[in-house]
């Protein structure tokens, strides 16, 4: 086989190598062959970038000769201040679970420190910065009311109380702060547009479970959806950050042959076959252990782009002038090309959306007094406009 | 003022806090007064038996077997340890 491509930098391969280590073994079983070259400071930056903390810090505890002092320090420093920062979002995740809870407000808990207890078995693995909360569309103006009662400070209050700015607000979801320091985002949907992950709030409750954390109940995804939520989470955002790919090859890693049936009858389903397979296929790179190629091909419209034999060296994510980044511009554009292939229903359904239901449908507490909605009509095409811009830049 | 509890008064952790092991050592975390409380082997492991309700005199006796320590002592290591523990409302009693 020609290796075609080539490494950016000693340091991404020791990224790699964390990776390939962490996730095809429980530990580290040998040390990287060329420590003694590394750029530590470099490497340090890679680690913040790519969420690398826990699995580098595990690896200084197995092989610390050679790693200098400072490093080190760095490393267990970082580590620590993250973890404390994960057990803050669970002791907020629980007050927030408190406060719904006693409102008769479900929801589910999208990532954060409990997927991190759930993928890994603690919740100081996979780092967050927040908290990711879904609520029905229906009970969205409840969750506000009562968010607002218990003091969170909304960040995008603008949409709220000034209709004008609704259209380009309505693109986001709420976020909201408390106390300064714990901030959440109460989601209505997993994606914006419903035709790229359509999932209905209907199937929530077919497609959730409870997870126990310190003796309370929390509802979050399957393993099934969350391993397509992530595939899509990590595809749309071009793998900037490793560890998403990490999540990917580390859930994969549960399913059964009877399994990968059914989630391939659900990827199906979603239409999400691009996504699931790019991160499958970047995620064998790394493990052995991950789901089989091929497993979920259906709509294949990358499938030039994936060579069977590639190995960890060939994955060179997120360094400048790297010729994976190139690769990635290359498929982003595909990916897009799929989005579009599928964009009549995306724009008949704006287009429906603008004629049938002026409002911002699941939003029906910011809707415009009646005499007002005419207003829609002249300026959903400048949302549209607006988005046709943004991924142009995107792209 | 003594606030130490008495052996025959079970006490459990205070199931509204969070807490999680960071090198080898447990962190609890209450989020209503914002105090994080750091505890080493030895309370990390009064903290793992005091995840059901547990009477203080059991408690020492476990403590007393596991590090074949004499009852006396631990006791006058564990009363005072678990009084600040009630004080901060790390643990509560049944």
């Amino acid at each position: 086989m020609v290796n075609k491509w080539q490494s950016p930098s000693l340091e991404f391969d020791f990224i790699c190598y964390l990776f390939s280590e962490f996730v095809s073994t429980d530990g580290f079983s040998q040390d990287f062959n060329q420590k003694e070259h590394l750029d530590w400071s470099r490497v340090l930056e890679l680690l913040h970038h790519h969420r690398f903390e826990a699995v580098a810090k595990r690896y200084v505890e197995n092989f610390p000769e050679g790693v200098p002092e400072d490093f080190m320090g760095q490393v267990k420093a970082t580590y620590k201040q993250k973890c404390l920062r994960n057990l803050q979002l669970i002791g907020y995740l629980n007050v927030f679970r408190e406060i719904f809870e006693a409102s008769g407000i479900p929801f589910i808990v999208i990532k954060g420190p409990l997927l991190s207890q759930s993928l890994y078995g603690n919740i100081n693995t996979r780092f967050s910065g927040d908290l990711d909360i879904l609520v029905a569309p229906k009970d969205i103006q409840k969750a506000h009311n009562i968010l607002m009662e218990k003091e969170f400070k909304p960040l995008r209050q603008e949409g709220f109380e000034d209709y004008s700015k609704l259209f380009f607000w309505s693109q986001k979801d709420l976020a909201y702060i408390y106390k300064n320091q714990f901030r959440v985002e109460i989601h209505t949907r997993l994606e914006v547009n419903p035709w790229l992950f359509p999932l209905k709030t209907d199937d929530w409750d077919q497609y959730t479970q409870i997870q126990m954390y310190g003796g309370k109940e929390y509802r979050v995804f399957t393993d099934e959806i969350q391993l397509i939520y992530l595939s899509f989470h990590g595809t749309k955002h071009l793998w900037q950050r490793l560890f998403w790919l990490l999540d990917v090859a580390q859930l994969s890693k549960r399913f059964s042959d009877a399994e990968r049936v059914g989630l391939t009858t659900l990827v199906k389903r979603f239409k999400v076959q691009h996504a699931l397979k790019s991160a499958l296929n970047f995620s064998n790179c790394f493990t052995t252990g991950a789901l089989l190629k091929g497993d979920c091909n259906g709509l294949k419209p990358f499938t030039s782009f994936y060579n069977d034999s590639w190995t960890v060296d060939d994955i060179k994510l997120h360094e400048p002038n790297g010729i994976f980044q190139r690769f990635l511009k290359r498929f982003h554009t595909r990916f897009y090309k799929a989005y579009y292939f599928r964009g009549i229903r995306v724009w008949a359904y704006d287009l429906a959306s603008m004629i049938f239901l002026p409002g911002i449908r699941e939003f029906e507490f910011a809707k415009l007094p009646y005499r007002f909605r005419w207003a829609y009509f002249a300026l959903r095409p400048l949302l549209l406009a607006k988005r046709i811009l943004i991924r142009s830049e995107s792209l | 003022m003594n606030t130490e509890l008495p052996l025959k008064q079970s006490v459990v952790r205070n199931s509204d806090l969070s807490f999680t092991e960071v090198d080898g050592e447990t962190v609890v975390m209450n989020v209503v007064t914002g105090s994080y409380y750091g505890m080493n082997e030895i309370g990390t492991r009064i903290w793992e038996f005091l995840e059901t309700p547990l009477s203080i005199g059991d408690l020492c006796n476990k403590l007393t077997e596991e590090y074949d320590a004499d009852l006396e002592t631990v006791q006058g290591d564990l009363l005072p340890y678990l009084g600040e523990l009630e004080r901060e409302q790390l643990i509560i009693k049944v």
